[in-house]
């Protein structure tokens, strides 16, 4: 029986030497970049509703069949913003509800309508809303320009007398994914 | 009386045999082999222009990756490097790349650098009592001129084995 016990124990000695160990673990660290937008605007026309009778109201197209054309020196017509951008675009604006006459006070009602083009002076195709809206990249990282056309309606009021009376039109755009 | 020692004798049996078992069983040198990977800071590159390649270096503490490692052993080490960082709504591809001197090991203890491919596993050994080991990466991204712009990202795994042995 001694015989018996020595030899168990060479036994388990012989399975212990040189008894290799391996801890594996793992872990994750993220890699980030931020690529950036290419985007620029540029006013090309104001928008004029040109000479009214006093008390007439005029309204312009930005859209549709019946789409003004840009406007001129002299000349009424569509108000356009030229924007080059490689991404998609949102666009928000502060719209006045009056044109004013900077000598008088006075004002006339004012409401805009919004379009967007492919090319200057281009056939519009009409958003809800001025206030918000956007347009995409056809092909993005490539820079493109889309073309932002305004129209509206300025209401006549005999009230307001003569004069020349003005609103400014505030966009703002940024780009997007 | 001779049973009573035969039995005395099976008694020793089992104690040898359970001290055997205890050497062979979970390796009492496994705590000096024990690594932890702590994950402290990913790699970044920041806002790209388009067209622009950018490089952040591993030398580079606010936009290198940063990895920790906790304990001591023989440590080897292996990266899975994704060759692409992925964005915007169409998962867009922004090349990411990877060179020789990219991945760098630092060890607080003896203020040794090592400096190595991180494309390549690698090895070394973490003493024990040295305080562990930093492991810092670098590379590049490479936007195309059209790249469409927005913000990527991928993942990057590292997997660490360590060994150790005992008698």
């Amino acid at each position: 029986m001694k015989k018996l016990a020595l030899s168990l124990a060479a036994l388990a000695l012989a399975a212990v030497p040189a008894v290799s160990h391996a801890q594996t673990a793992s872990a994750t660290v993220n890699a980030s970049a931020t690529v950036q937008a290419s985007l620029t605007a540029a006013t090309t026309h104001q928008l004029k509703f040109g000479t009214l009778a006093m008390g007439a109201s005029s309204t312009l197209a930005s859209s549709g069949a019946s789409q003004a054309s840009l406007s001129g020196l002299t000349t009424a017509g569509l108000g356009q913003v030229q924007v080059g951008h490689n991404s998609n675009v949102n666009v928000t604006a502060t719209v006045p509800t009056v044109l004013t006459n900077a000598s008088t006070g006075q004002t006339l009602g004012f409401a805009a309508t919004c379009a967007t083009a492919s090319s200057s002076g281009g056939t519009g195709t009409a958003v809800a809303s001025c206030a918000s809206f956007s347009f995409t990249a056809g092909t993005p990282g490539t820079v493109q320009s889309t073309y932002v056309l305004v129209g509206g309606t300025v209401t006549g009021n005999a009230a307001s007398g003569v004069g020349t009376f003005t609103g400014d039109v505030d966009f703002t755009f940024t780009a997007s994914n | 009386m001779a049973k009573r020692t035969a039995l005395r004798l099976r008694g020793r049996a089992r104690l040898w045999a359970a001290l055997a078992l205890a050497l062979a069983g979970p390796c009492p040198a496994l705590a000096q082999g024990t690594v932890s990977v702590l994950p402290v800071q990913g790699l970044r590159f920041g806002v790209l222009a388009s067209g622009i390649p950018a490089v952040v270096s591993p030398l580079d503490g606010s936009r290198r990756a940063t990895i920790e490692l906790v304990g001591s052993g023989h440590v080897s080490l292996a990266f899975e490097l994704p060759a692409m960082l992925e964005g915007g709504s169409g998962r867009r591809a922004l090349p990411l790349r990877f060179g020789p001197g990219d991945g760098r090991v630092t060890f607080p203890g003896s203020g040794q650098v090592l400096v190595f491919d991180p494309s390549q596993p690698v090895s070394f050994t973490i003493p024990p009592g040295s305080g562990g080991a930093t492991v810092h990466l670098g590379g590049s991204v490479v936007p195309d001129p059209r790249q469409p712009p927005g913000a990527y990202d991928a993942g990057i795994t590292v997997n660490v084995v360590v060994a150790s042995s005992a008698t």
